[in-house]
This record gives C-alpha cells, structure tokens and sequence, in this order.
C-alpha cells in the first residue's frame, strides 16, 4: 500500500513538472564572450556557445544596419539548433549586461518581436539576478567576464548604481599578453627536429583567438600575492630571460597545427593572468574596483556588503582567482588612504550554486519559473507602443515595479 | 549555379559498357565479378574497388572520382575478419581522394574531397559530406544533414530540393564527361 | 558547397535579401518568391541523428530534447557505440561451474573515450540502462525555485488584493452582484501553493557566506601534461560540472535534430512540410522555387578584360511541366523611385539582353538526359539560342565589362507560370507573368572555372 501511494505521488509531481515545463520561457544570456541559452526552471542552460555567427562577434558590428542580420542568424541558431522549440510558443527573460548599448537592446528585441514573433521579453540585470541563486538580497556582486570586470552593490533589493564600478580587464587582457609574450618567448619545435621562436614559424597562427583561448584555459592560473611578491619585477626579468630565485612552474608542451609542438615557458602561465591585478597607471585594478565600489557605498552598509561578496563571470573559473582577490583585498585594506575610511576586518564569500560562468543565467532561470514573467514582461504591444524601444532598466516605469522578490 | 563545365577525356583510356558505365583503364578493380555499376557510372583514373573482399554494388550515375579506395567494411571475429557487402545509391558523388569503407551510402549523397568514411558508417539519402572530413566509424549520418570536420560532426542542413540538384548535378557530370579521339587531339 | 549554396546567380528575393534560388521558396498563393529570413519556420518533430527515432514534440519537451538511448562522446561529441565483452563467472547456481557472461559498454570510435573512463559498470543489455546524467545542483535549484514561486505568488496576492478593494472601496453594495464576483476574485487569489512545494521552500535557506575560498590547487608547481585537461569545447558542452580534467568528463545523452516546417508569413500557407519519418527525404508540400521558377545558369564567359566587348554564355532552364515563356529585361526598367543605379549597387556592367520570347519546353520527367540536342524551336532566335535540350535552352549575350574584377551583371527575368486552379471538379489553368531580379557574379564563375 504504501509503496503504491509513494509511485503515485512521484507520477503527480512527474506530471506537475511537464505540465509547467509546456510554459517555461526561455532564458537568454548573450555574453561578450559565451552566450547560455536554456530553459527556466532548470538547474544549467541547454547550451554554451561562442557570441559569434560565422566567427563574426554579435557585439562587434561594424555598422549598426548588420545587426539585425546577425542577430537573426543567431538567435535562428538557438532557438531551431540548440533549444529545438518555436519562438512563438515561449516568453523569454533575457538576462542582461548593464554594459549593453541601448542600440543593441532595441535592436535585439526588434529582431525578437517582428521576426521571431516572441509572445513576451523580459530584461533583467545580470547582478541582480545572480542573487536569486543563493536566495540573497544584499550584496556585492562582482562580474568578471571577457572584457570588462564590474562591481555592483545591491541592497535590499535595489541596485546602488552610484557606486557601480567597472575596468576593462578581463580574459581578453589575459589573450593579449599570452598572445604577446607567446610571440616573443613561444619556442615551437618543428617537425624537422628545429626549435624556433613562435614568431618566426607562423606570427599570424596567434591571431586565431581559439588557441589563445585553449592555452589561457589549459594552462593559466592566477598565482598567490606571496609569490607575486616575491617576483616583483617579474616582468623585466622575464623579458631578459633571467631565471628568479623562486621555483618556477613547469613548462608546458603545446601541441601546434598537427606536426609541432609549442613550448608555453612556465612563467607565462602565471604572468599573463597578473594582469587582473597589476595596478595600472590610474591605480586601479580588479580589486580596487571592489574596494572603491564599497568607498561609494553608505557607511552603513560597507560592512554588510564587504561580508557578502559574490564572484560570477567566467574569467573568475581560473584556479587561483577567488584566493588572489581575496588576498589583494585584504592587502589594500592594510593601505592608509582605505584604511581611514573602511572599518572592516574581514571580507566573506558566497559561492553559487553552479559554475560561476552559469550564475547570472541560474538567476534568470529562477526569476523565469515564477509569476514574475507575467507581470512584467514587455509584450510585442507595448513594444511598438513605446516607439519600439524597450525602457532601460533606470527608466522611472521600469524602477517602480523591478527588484521583485529580493 | 554555374553550369558544370565539360570534361574531356582520352577516348583509349576510358571502357564504356552496354548500360552506359565509363570505367577508366587506368582504375583498379579487384575482383570485377563482385561489382555491379548499374549504369551510367563513371569511374576514374586511379580508383581501387576492392571487390575481392565483398560485394559492392553502385547505382546509377555516380561519379566517383580520381583515385578513390572503395573497401567494403568489416567487422573483427574470433578468427580474423569478415567482410560485409557494400551498398552505393543512384547519384552519389565521391569527390577524389576519398577513402569509403561504409557499410551502405543511400542516394543523392555528396562525399568531399580526401575523406575517409569509417567502416559500417551509414550515410542516409540527401546528405553530404565536407571536403577533408573523417566520418569516424559505424556513424549514422541522417537525411539532409551537412557533416564535417574531424571526427565528422552534424555543422548544417542542405536545401530542401537537394534531391533534384544532386541528380542535375550527376546527370550533368555525365553528359559533360565526353570522349576525345587522339587523333583530332594530334591534328591540333 | 558550391553545389547546395551557389554563389554565382543570386534571385532577388521579394524582401531584398540576395540569395541563390535552391533555397529560395516560391509562395503559390502570393505568387512571390520567399527567403528563410521572410517565412517563419516551425519545429515539427524531433528525431536522433544516430539511431533516429522519431519523437513528437511534446515527447521531445519531456525528454529535454535527448535521445534515451544514444549518448555523445565527451571528448569528440560524436555518437557512442556499445561493444560487447563476455567475462567467465562462476554461475549463480553452480559456483564451480563457469558460465559466459555477455557485458555492454560504450566507446567513441573516433578517440577511444569510454564508459570505462567514467567508471560506469558495463549493462548487461546492448541498449542501456546507462545512468541519465543528473545536475549535482539539482535539489538546490528546486528549493531556490519553489521558494521564489511561492514569493512571487504572494506578491501577486497581496497587490490584486489592494486593487481589489481601492475598486471597491470601503462601499459594497449588493445590488447588482458586484460584490458576489469580487468576493469570486478575492477568493480565487487565496489559493494557497501546494503543501509539497510549501514543505520544498522552507528547507530553503539563504546561502551562508564564507571567509574560506576555492584555493589555488596546491601542485600548480608541478608538471602538467596538457592532454589530461580538457578544452574549452569540452568544458561547455556540459554546462553543470564543466569538467577540467579528463578524468572528470561525463557522457551525455545525444541531442536530437529536428525537422522543420515553413510557412509564408504573408499569406500563412505551409510552404514546406517534410515526411514524419527521418528516413524520408520526401516532402507533403514542397514549395521551393527550384520546381517553379526558371534556372538561370552562368555557362561560359571568356576573360575579362575592361573595356573589351565579349559574348557569355547562359542557360535557362524550365523545372515546371509546362511551356514557360521568357523574356530577360533590362535592370534600368525598374521603375523604382530611388533608381535602379541604387537598389543593386553590385552590379557593375549592364549586358546587351537579347530581345523578344524565349520558349522553354515542358520538363518531361520520363525523358534520357543525355539524348542528343533536340530539335530547335522555330519561335526561338537563332541567333541567340546556342542550344537546346529537352527544357534547357542556351542563350548567349554580349557585354563589355568598366573594369577587370568584379563583373558583376544584373537582368529581370520576366516569365510566364502556369497555375492550375481546382474548383470542386474544375481543373483551369490562368497564366500569370512574373519578374524576379537575377543578379549573376560572372567574376565569381571566372575564378572559379579556373581554379577547377
């Protein structure tokens, strides 16, 4: 008997979830980088592609009458290739960048409405989304993602966008320098037994942005501030082939175009990510930013904030990130110009519930599974209403009913 | 699309049969009473069919081309090998260089250059294989589907008519592929 | 790709987009030529590419769009193969008796990966009982969910409440039932959530924050040999775990492809439809315009020299089972407010068409391709029709290039269609004339009859 009420039950909520499952909106992350298309209510997007059609970025269009096109081939790919449902069946919450130009946005839903015909959009800020994840509502939230690392406190529910700071450092910083400093010191070992500098067998193979990427993802890892310490003038002595005094990680074999093999020195692989966290010529780096984000904030809530930092982006997946950020933090509070200020001893992290690449997406896939989507998604109407211009997420009618939930 | 241009070819070095097939002199076909060509197949210079370890079997008008390596499939037992019998549809292209091992190819289908198509691959009706491909072994490739790369992955669908534009495609072929006598070539 | 997406001949489609006439649609009902990007495409069934099965959609939406079956390779993401191994145990009722006992794994063809690798146990049956793969993440993201539900639904609550009795204010009067549909409404929005999802949202708690953080792996030192960590490829195809080495990599259940249905956005007729069936490449209604509307080819074009006068040659072709008569009109007739000089900026040469009606013969399905030229049309010109055979007639055209590089020459192509109307028992037949614009990139075909 009481196995048979167990089947039943679980039959119940078997038939509970397809039956929400018919309605579930997509969700739509279009990153700089990586785009993370799925469903809501479900616990990782279906799939993870490259922001690009026919290796053409999506956000690197030269003139604003190509984006429409590529926006169309684009999201054809992700709604009949990797979703494999129809655009008219579904509402779509879009998780978005606040770095995203307007233009882009209007366009983007233009594309979505008279194209695709989406019955309703939903905009919802990547920071604050994140929070859904881990059933917060206030806190840092700092993205670190392909080319730009921002900082965005909320509290309570509300973004404290005056104290919102971005830098571009990024992973493609880090693609630069691997690019730079491979070309100079990658020594490739041919096929006829040779060993040249990578600069003289092929200098345009680092051109094709995927092998950066491969060698970035493989190899890097952000190094400890106590050996970046103690490697000050790393860079100089790098370039003058001088061997430091520390033990120096090893060298990797790189397998090249099928017949050679480049060898990556192993001081690349924990320079080129130091470029997150070198202090630039206007003093800032990825953890001022943080710290500088808390200086904006209220007094009162800087310790609050400070105790409840979470990192997403997928740039923060290299090893080493989250205890360097956490060192470099804790280093500049030891400074006199924040330590006047900032009457705080610790700093405390979250960490999301998946692949900090994936947060902002889990958010969207939260907010999308509740009432939320109904109420306050844009339809095609109030579309072309609005001179079809979706209101920015500062907008006073946007700001009256946002933040639900937090 | 352009039309296909004509492609002439030295009249001694080709055989034409009773259906209408051109096989090459200069193409290898190894155990010739395993293979039936249906009709108006041509067969290039250069290409091996090994007959001699199954039977293979071409439909009408393919074309296949210089110095591809038809070898029918075969599977390990305990005591060494055996082969399976070879199936090629009607209008099938196989571009030169191609290594087909496949367990059956269907009709319409379009094989790139220098590909190797694994043992007991089955390639459906309408698909097509990109240049320098390898479709790994007992892969299925479905209808209308675009393969590529190495290993060779789904990358795209073909147009809706691609039926009928392989078998223009392959009638062309063979009605362009036209003999020259040597003798008017030594007059020029 | 030459063959399936043609570069030389492009048709106007009638919202502009240049594209070659193998995947262009022809609407019936609209008599206009359609692109992909101006019908709108339905998902109509799901189906595996490796053992294809057919699934209906709402099937597919339950399975997430998976095949239970079939799995991809981690490494390679091509399909799984199951290998048979027999092991000798010692039979269940004799132990000192060995029996043969026959064992399934799966294995990558192409990189060897297998279930092996993931330490999965072999199945006893060659089709599977291999473990779906579930999210690590999964209960979490059920509670999150719930939580939020039940938050929102309350929002909900609580804001219609308000609306409800600022409308009614502190006066309800009865007189006309007003009340009674309020009091309905009010009473419909106290539907509280299911206990179950009740009992799931308050075992959700507010993630805790932490002064430990994810450490730097401690061999970070050490040698590292770049074949046991995976790419990036490999990371993303399996979004929940993102594996960083190949010993972490988990197979996953192979992605269905889907076939599509097309319909006129216009009109809303189906413009397309395939089979059910994936093994059928036949079509219920196939509407692409390679059967309605007349192919235009590039034969011959001698070199290209700016300024010098040279005669191409082209082909017509008719795809449709009845005479087709043509004419090849000039661009600058378009009577276009903006010019035509505007609208088809890559055309670089305008050709000496040849005048008057072309007559294509009927498509004969049951004709040889390869007969011997027929016998010329008497209503054709001589001196422009180079040959004929069955419904594919030569034509040939002079043009003078301005410049050596991209020849580029631009024709309307005005023809008759012969539509066939059924009213009840009524088979007529009317006669439309159509003009699509041709645009034909002649230095594209000279490349790339040089590189063949």
């Amino acid at each position: 008997m009481t196995s048979q009420s167990s089947l039943t039950s679980k039959y119940t909520t078997g038939a509970e979830y397809s039956l929400t499952s018919d309605k579930c909106p997509v969700v739509l992350e279009l990153g700089r980088a990586y785009t993370k298309c799925g469903f809501a209510r479900e616990p990782s997007p279906r799939a993870i592609i490259p922001s690009k059609v026919d290796n053409h970025e999506i956000y690197s269009y030269s003139h604003s009458s190509e984006l429409p096109h590529l926006l169309q081939d684009f999201l054809y790919a992700i709604y009949y290739k990797h979703l494999c449902t129809n655009p008219k069946d579904r509402r779509l919450v879009v998780v978005e960048s606040l770095m995203v130009p307007l233009e882009f946005k209007d366009t983007l839903a233009t594309v979505l409405y008279e194209h695709f015909e989406v019955p309703a959009i939903v905009f919802v800020p990547s920071h604050l989304c994140t929070l859904y994840t881990l059933r917060l509502n206030t806190a840092l939230v700092v993205d670190v993602g392909f080319k730009w690392t921002s900082v965005l406190p909320v509290i309570e529910g509300v973004c404290n966008l005056a104290a919102y700071k971005d830098i571009p450092l990024g992973s493609n910083e880090i693609h630069r320098r691997l690019e730079k400093f491979l070309l100079k010191f990658g020594s490739v070992r041919c096929p006829d037994g040779q060993t040249r500098f990578l600069g003289e067998v092929n200098p345009e193979i680092l051109s094709n942005e995927d092998i950066v990427e491969d060698i970035k993802v493989r190899t890097c890892f952000v190094t400890p501030r106590e050996r970046h310490l103690q490697a000050q003038g790393f860079e100089e002595a790098f370039c003058e082939g001088r061997q430091l005094e520390l033990p120096t990680p090893s060298n990797v074999q790189y397998p090249l175009e099928g017949d050679k093999v480049l060898e990556i020195p192993g001081t690349l692989r924990e320079y080129a990510p130091e470029c997150l966290f070198e202090i630039d010529n206007e003093m800032e780096s990825v953890a001022t930013q943080v710290i500088d984000a808390l200086l904006l904030c209220n007094r009162d809530s800087r310790k609050v904030l400070a105790e409840n930092i979470v990192i997403v982006g997928g740039t923060a997946m290299i090893p080493g990130f989250r205890r360097r950020l956490k060192e470099e933090l804790m280093a500049l509070l030891e400074l006199p110009q924040y330590k006047k200020h900032l009457y705080i001893d610790k700093f405390m992290f979250h960490s999301t519930p998946c692949c900090s690449n994936i947060a902002s997406w889990l958010g969207g896939s939260l907010y999308g599974s509740t009432d939320y989507v109904g109420s306050q998604a844009f339809t095609k109407e109030q579309f072309l209403e609005n001179k079809k211009h979706i209101p920015d997420w500062m907008d006073q009618k946007w700001k009256k009913d946002s933040v639900p939930g937090l | 699309m352009s039309e296909l241009p004509v492609v002439t070819y030295d009249k001694q070095e080709y055989i034409e049969t009773a259906s209408g097939n051109k096989v090459s002199r200069k193409s290898v076909l190894c155990g010739a009473h395993n293979i039936i060509l249906s009709g108006k197949t041509i067969i290039q210079a250069g290409a091996i069919v090994r007959g001699d370890l199954a039977n293979v079997r071409v439909g009408r008008r393919c074309v296949i081309s210089k110095h591809v390596v038809i070898r029918p499939p075969y599977k390990k037992i305990s005591k060494g090998l055996t082969f399976f019998p070879q199936q090629i549809g009607d209008h099938v292209f196989i571009g030169e260089g191609s290594v087909i091992s496949a367990q059956s190819i269907g009709s319409y289908v379009h094989i790139g250059k220098n590909c190797v198509i694994g043992r007991k691959a089955v390639l459906r009706d309408c698909c097509m294989i990109a240049d320098n491909s390898v479709v790994s072994p007992e892969t299925t490739v479905p209808s209308y589907a675009i393969y590529a790369g190495v290993p060779a992955r789904y990358a795209g669908e073909l147009p809706g008519p691609c039926q009928d534009i392989m078998a223009d495609y392959t009638n062309s072929y063979y009605l362009n592929f036209i003999p020259q006598d040597p003798m008017t070539v030594e007059k020029k | 790709m030459e063959i399936f997406f043609p570069k030389v001949v492009n048709y106007v489609c009638t919202c502009g987009a240049r594209k070659p006439l193998d995947v262009l649609f022809y609407c019936k009902h609209c008599f206009k030529l359609r692109c992909g990007e101006c019908v709108s495409h339905e998902v109509d069934t799901h189906y595996c590419p490796n053992c294809l099965e057919f699934m209906t959609s709402p099937e597919a939406r339950v399975k997430k769009n998976v095949c239970t079956t079939c799995f991809e390779c981690p490494c390679c993401g091509i399909a799984l193969y199951s290998r048979g191994t027999s092991k000798q145990v010692p039979s269940e009722k004799d132990p000192s008796n060995m029996v043969v006992n026959k064992a399934y794994y799966l294995m990558c063809n192409s990189c060897k990966w297998s279930t092996h690798d993931q330490s999965l146990e072999d199945q006893p049956t060659q089709s599977g009982g291999w473990p779906r793969l579930e999210a690590p993440n999964q209960d979490r993201v059920h509670q999150l969910c719930e939580y939020y539900r039940i938050v929102a639904h309350q929002e909900k609550v609580e804001k219609d409440k308000k609306r409800i009795t600022q409308k009614c204010g502190y006066y309800i009067s009865d007189k006309y039932g007003v009340a009674s549909v309020a009091a309905k409404k009010y009473m419909s929005l106290q539907v509280t959530p299911r206990k179950e999802s009740q009992k799931v949202a308050a075992e959700c708690f507010a993630s805790k924050a932490s002064e430990v953080v994810d450490d730097l792996p401690s061999d970070f030192l050490e040698e590292l040999n770049i074949d046991e960590v995976t790419n990036i490829r490999m990371r993303l195809s399996n979004p929940d775990i993102q594996p960083e080495k190949m010993s972490m990599l988990k197979m996953r259940n192979l992605k269905l492809l889907t076939k599509k249905s097309q319909r006129c956005k216009e009109c809303g007729h189906s413009l397309r439809k395939s089979e059910y069936n994936p093994g059928s490449v036949k079509f219920k209604i196939q509407l692409s315009a390679y059967y309605h509307i007349p192919y235009v080819r590039v034969k011959q074009v001698p070199n290209l020299i700016a300024g010098r006068e040279v005669t191409i040659e082209l082909t017509l072709t008719n795809p449709t089972s009845h005479e087709v008569a043509v004419e090849l009109l000039p661009m600058e007739e378009a009577n276009t407010p903006s010019g035509s000089g505007l609208l088809f900026p890559e055309v670089t040469c305008s050709p000496q068409l040849p005048k008057g009606t072309l007559y294509l013969p009927a498509k004969d399905d049951t004709a040889e391709y390869d007969d011997p030229a027929d016998k010329m049309d008497d209503r054709n010109d001589k001196s422009v029709v180079t040959f004929k055979r069955l419904n594919k007639l030569g034509i040939k055209m002079q043009i003078t290039p301005k410049q050596a590089e991209n020849v580029a020459i631009g024709l309307r192509l005005k023809h008759t269609y012969t539509n066939l109307i059924i009213q009840g028992d009524k088979r007529e037949y009317e006669v439309l004339s159509l003009i699509h614009p041709v645009l034909l990139n002649l230095s594209h075909f000279a490349k790339n009859s040089i590189s063949a």
